[in-house]
């Protein structure tokens, strides 16, 4: 297994940190929802893939990665 | 797969998900309680990010013709007003950084160009030169309680605008008074139960920054509330209804009666805690996070501009709301689990000594800082 592959689960939360920054950053100059009714599509579409790496490194990483240690110190049969 | 085997991969499942029960929560409830007590760090940081707003905005007002008005604009502002006064009323030596601050957010909310919506929904009627008039204009209470609450917190407020802020509320009682339903419309033939609430709110805050007793009104308030406007069978209050016959016209919905909470607090902390306890008992859980359901048992529907999205039966708006209600009447556990939720989804950055949340721009952030601010503003 390749390192890379083998610390998937953590590149995840690595994009995750540094996509909630630049989030924030574009954020702070610009709105998603304009009082219009309009959306920022490249907003929109960053905000979306952020909260898809958010709730993966909320919820299925820290499982993943539990998974991964219990199996290698317990062998299967 | 041997027995063992089969035992062994279900005792590793059982402890991944028991690390994501408490790991998930443990993290996106990190700044929960610090928001429960008060934390300064926490509010000063938000209530910052929202005053470079307010500048930003004042720049961009002069120098573009793409203003940021309408009914969201007035919200903002006016959201931004609330959240502040309530930080000066709950640290009074932030009064002499944030009066002012409270005074211009309120001043913009009452611009003539943000109450255009309300005009153009009355054919061309402006709520402020149709005092003597019988049609509610509701919706300029939020703008009214704005200004109420500057008052309330900055000395040097004006008084030209006071003078108006007087008429208005003048108005607003009213017309009140001469509802047997406790109902004014917001549009022609529509009346929200919540807009109400807002009336008043702006009534009673006005009451306590002038000294004038508003004590009638808001007790005729509260009895028809209690009488009309709840539905009995939930505790939610019915989002939209007929002003003079008070019958429903949409479903009792969480969305409207979180926004009820809040105002209600203003006024009288008994009716806000009816409100807060029909609508904590729509609360849904999983895993340690909570959100409001938007409608009551036996109605159904779709999200709307009042409550947002609808995703598999909460909403945003309903869920964000009882964020007021739950710090102010001291609902610690709803409070830590609806705010894990919103910590979830909006994403909290911080940058230097501000703080926002990335999903919720001006009028998510204006929001929550009035609703995780919430509680000096209620009576004892």
């Amino acid at each position: 297994m390749t390192l890379h592959r083998r610390f998937r689960a953590l590149w995840i939360v690595v994009a995750y940190l540094f996509g909630r920054e630049l989030l924030g950053w574009m954020t702070a100059q610009r709105s998603l929802l304009t009082p219009g009714g309009g959306l920022d599509l490249p907003l929109a579409a960053l905000t979306l893939v952020v909260l898809v790496l958010r709730l993966a490194s909320v919820f299925v990483v820290p499982g993943v990665v539990l998974v991964r240690l219990l199996r290698r110190r317990i062998p299967p049969d | 797969m041997s027995s063992r085997e089969a035992l062994r991969r279900a005792a590793v499942l059982a402890c991944a998900v028991l690390l994501v029960r408490l790991f998930a929560p443990w993290f996106c409830g990190l700044e929960g309680d610090a928001w429960y007590r008060g934390d300064p760090r926490v509010q000063r940081a938000l209530a910052d990010d929202l005053i470079a707003f307010e500048f930003r905005d004042d720049v961009e007002r002069t120098a573009t013709t793409n203003r940021f008005a309408g009914e969201w604009a007035l919200v903002t502002h006016q959201m931004i007003a609330l959240g502040l006064a309530q930080l000066c009323l709950e640290h009074s030596e932030w009064r002499g950084a944030y009066a002012p601050q409270v005074t211009k957010a309120a001043r913009k909310s009452f611009l003539p160009e943000m109450r255009g919506f309300g005009t153009r929904a009355w054919y061309g009627e402006d709520a402020l030169a149709s005092l003597q008039g019988g049609h509610g204009h509701a919706y300029l209470a939020y703008s009214a309680l704005a200004i109420g609450m500057a008052r309330l917190v900055d000395p040097a407020f004006p008084a030209e605008a006071a003078a108006s802020h007087d008429a208005l509320i003048a108005a607003y009682e009213r017309r009140l008074l001469a509802s047997s339903t406790g109902l004014i419309e917001t549009y022609p033939n529509e009346a929200y139960p919540t807009d109400v609430a807002a009336v008043a709110a702006a009534i009673a805050v006005h009451g306590r920054a002038t000294g004038v007793d508003h004590h009638r009104v808001l007790q005729h308030w509260v009895s028809r509330v209690r009488a009309v406007q709840i539905d009995p069978a939930s505790g939610l209050v019915f989002q939209r209804m007929g002003a003079i016959r008070g019958e429903p016209h949409d479903a009792p919905r969480g969305s409207g009666t979180g926004l009820a909470a809040y105002y209600a607090g203003f006024v009288d902390r008994a009716l806000a805690e009816s409100l807060a306890k029909g609508l904590f008992a729509h609360e849904s859980t999983f895993f340690g996070f909570g959100a409001i359901r938007e409608y009551a048992a036996g109605h159904r529907g779709g999200g709307d501009i009042d409550s947002g999205p609808v995703i598999l039966g909460v909403s945003v708006a309903a869920t964000g709301f009882s964020l007021a209600p739950a710090r102010a009447l001291g609902r610690r556990d709803s409070f830590e689990r609806i705010y894990r939720t919103t910590a979830l989804f909006g994403l909290p950055v911080g940058h230097g000594d501000r703080s926002r949340f990335a999903t919720g721009g001006p009028i998510g952030n204006a929001l929550l800082l009035a609703f995780l601010t919430s509680g000096s503003e209620v009576p004892r």
